[in-house]
């Protein structure tokens, strides 16, 4: 990088997916656009605990499973309700998921960041590694460039497009953060990497070679916190974290890591971990405070996109995806507006409406008040599994009681835990904020 | 047939941990209390420390008389932040952290700690991610 006021047709601060997959499409769009990533390369200060899917991704990437650097395709999704000795474990898998396009795939982010970038330079994009952003620059009331940690670092754009991720330190520059990320809508996930040989991974997970399991479990894993606990399997390692809702961790002055660390003696879990060695510890926020959270999307000379945006599904554990798309409506967006040669916020609220169209603010809207329910509702994550395994344990437990008498026994253990009225209201709540 | 069902502390909405000095103990809550564990998870991630810090504590009185729980010291994932007793301050860590966030995000109740993301090419450097 040269030139002190080097121009582009957009910037873009951030070489996730959100930013790769906007940058992509500049420059498949014929703009000439540059994406400035800070770490050493895209995907190397990044890190998931979910999963990334086909069709969204194969929408800005096209057939990119026959390149890019996947571990597993995922036949097997598992969902548990954890105490700390039971388990109830419902177990969804299909062959369908095992044939082109597939549906999800584990990756490490790390290589499969990487890899966009490199599709993304190939597009025409100029790719900038090793480079912070830190500051916009403005014209008037609009934003007109950004300034980067480098010498003579300035660059101008007509637009500036801002992925930098879950810490939104531009977005909140730019004046359209109205709820910058704090303890009440953000998580914690921590998760450590566990290297096994891939025949004993798919031998323990009763996987076919190459196939792959994706479990989520709640309860004693997060110590009955709102959160939950995951497990993915790689080619030849184990992805193994939890997340917890931040304000309920700071409030319990619980460390995140000794959560991972029991989460990991849970029998359930040990048996599928044990003898792999730690390859690597990681941490990373999300963003889970839904719709009503979301600053506003675009502004003069501005769009903001994935993480940034608030766009997560904290219910389906999916963003990625979400990244990816709102991305591509970015770039979409700027495209249809260099045609006219407006950036204003006028024109580019343009974006806005593409993604009222999409999946992300459909879904986002769906569940706004979901993770405000969950937040406000521990027991969901304690009490509950403990009384689906009590009621389990009971009626699989064959002994001198008659089950009328069992039934008569569970009932009074569920009453002297949940008043009736408290259950009533917990299932019309739930169900108000999960439809 | 018994169930323990642990008390959490519950705030009301709009309320922060900050000031709440009442609060139970963790052990008194049931949190797990391990042996610390967070240097060997470390040894294993990558890092390019920068000279310089990225986190900043604003105001080290308002850890020395305000803060009576510490938080920043359990809600760091990377636990970069230690109170030392002697010297009656936050010591910050800095080369071990993992740039997640969590200290300007809530971590510290008090808002008493200022994060920036570390120059362009210095940090933490996911090998797996």
């Amino acid at each position: 990088m040269s030139a002190a006021t080097s121009r582009y047709d957009a910037i873009v601060v951030g070489g996730g997916p959100a930013g790769l997959a906007a940058a992509y499409t500049l420059a498949k769009g014929g703009a000439s656009v540059v994406c400035l990533e800070r770490g050493d390369w895209s995907g190397s200060k990044n890190m998931m605990g979910g999963l990334i899917y086909s069709q969204p991704t194969g929408s800005v990437f096209p057939e990119f499973w026959r390149e890019a650097p996947l571990e597993r395709h995922v036949t097997r999704r598992d969902m548990w309700l954890a105490t700390g000795d039971s388990a109830i474990k419902l177990s969804f898998e299909t062959a369908d998921f095992a044939v082109e396009p597939y549906n999800s795939f584990t990756v490490y982010r790390s290589s499969f960041d990487k890899w966009l970038s490199r599709q993304t330079a190939a597009a025409g994009a100029l790719m900038i590694r090793e480079t912070l952003v830190e500051d916009l620059l403005w014209d008037g009331g609009r934003i007109a460039g950004v300034r980067t940690g480098r010498p003579q670092g300035d660059l101008e754009a007509d637009v500036v497009i801002i992925a930098e991720g879950v810490n939104t330190f531009l977005t909140e520059k730019a004046g359209l953060s109205p709820c910058p990320p704090r303890a009440a809508n953000v998580a914690l996930a921590v998760k450590e990497v566990l290297a096994l040989p891939k025949e004993r991974i798919e031998d323990r997970f009763d996987l076919d070679p190459g196939a792959g399991a994706a479990i989520e479990i709640i309860g004693e894993t997060t110590g009955g916190l709102p959160g939950t606990g995951f497990i993915y399997t790689n080619r030849d390692t184990i992805s193994v974290g939890v997340g917890v809702l931040l304000d309920s961790l700071v409030d319990n002055r619980a460390e995140a890591y000794n959560l991972l660390e029991r989460f990991k003696q849970q029998s359930q879990v040990r048996r599928l971990i044990q003898g792999a060695a730690p390859r690597e510890y990681s941490a990373h926020l999300i963003p889970e405070g839904g719709y009503s959270c979301m600053p506003r999307l675009y502004g003069d000379g501005v769009l903001v996109a994935g993480d940034a945006a608030g766009m997560v599904n904290a219910i389906n554990s999916e963003g990625a995806n979400l990244a990816l798309l709102s991305g591509k409506m970015a770039a979409e967006t700027v495209l249809a507006c260099r045609e006219r040669g407006d950036f204003s916020a006028a024109a580019l609220g343009r974006y806005r409406l593409l993604l009222e169209d999409t999946v992300i603010l459909k879904d986002l809207r769906k569940y706004d008040n979901a993770t405000k329910f969950l937040s406000t509702h521990h027991h969901l994550f304690g009490l509950y599994p403990e009384l689906m395994a009590a009621l389990a344990r009971e009626f699989l437990t064959v002994d001198q009681l008659s089950k009328a008498e069992k039934e008569r026994l569970l009932l009074k253990l569920f009453r002297s835990q949940v008043p009736t009225r408290r259950l009533l209201k917990d299932f019309y709540q739930a169900w108000r904020a999960l439809t | 047939m018994s169930i323990d069902v642990r008390r959490f502390f519950r705030r009301k909405p709009g309320e922060t941990a900050a000031g709440r000095e009442d609060l139970p103990s963790p052990e008194q809550l049931g949190m797990p209390q391990p042996a610390p564990t967070v240097a060997n998870k470390l040894g294993l991630v990558k890092f390019n420390p920068d000279t310089e810090s990225h986190l900043r504590i604003i105001d080290s009185e308002v850890c020395r008389r305000r803060c009576r729980q510490k938080f920043c010291t359990h809600s760091c994932p990377a636990q970069v932040y230690r109170w030392e007793e002697e010297e009656k301050q936050i010591t910050v860590a800095f080369e071990g952290c993992l740039e997640c966030g969590t200290c300007r995000s809530g971590g510290c109740p008090y808002e008493n700690i200022e994060m920036r993301y570390p120059r362009g090419g210095f940090g933490a450097q996911y090998r797996f991610g």
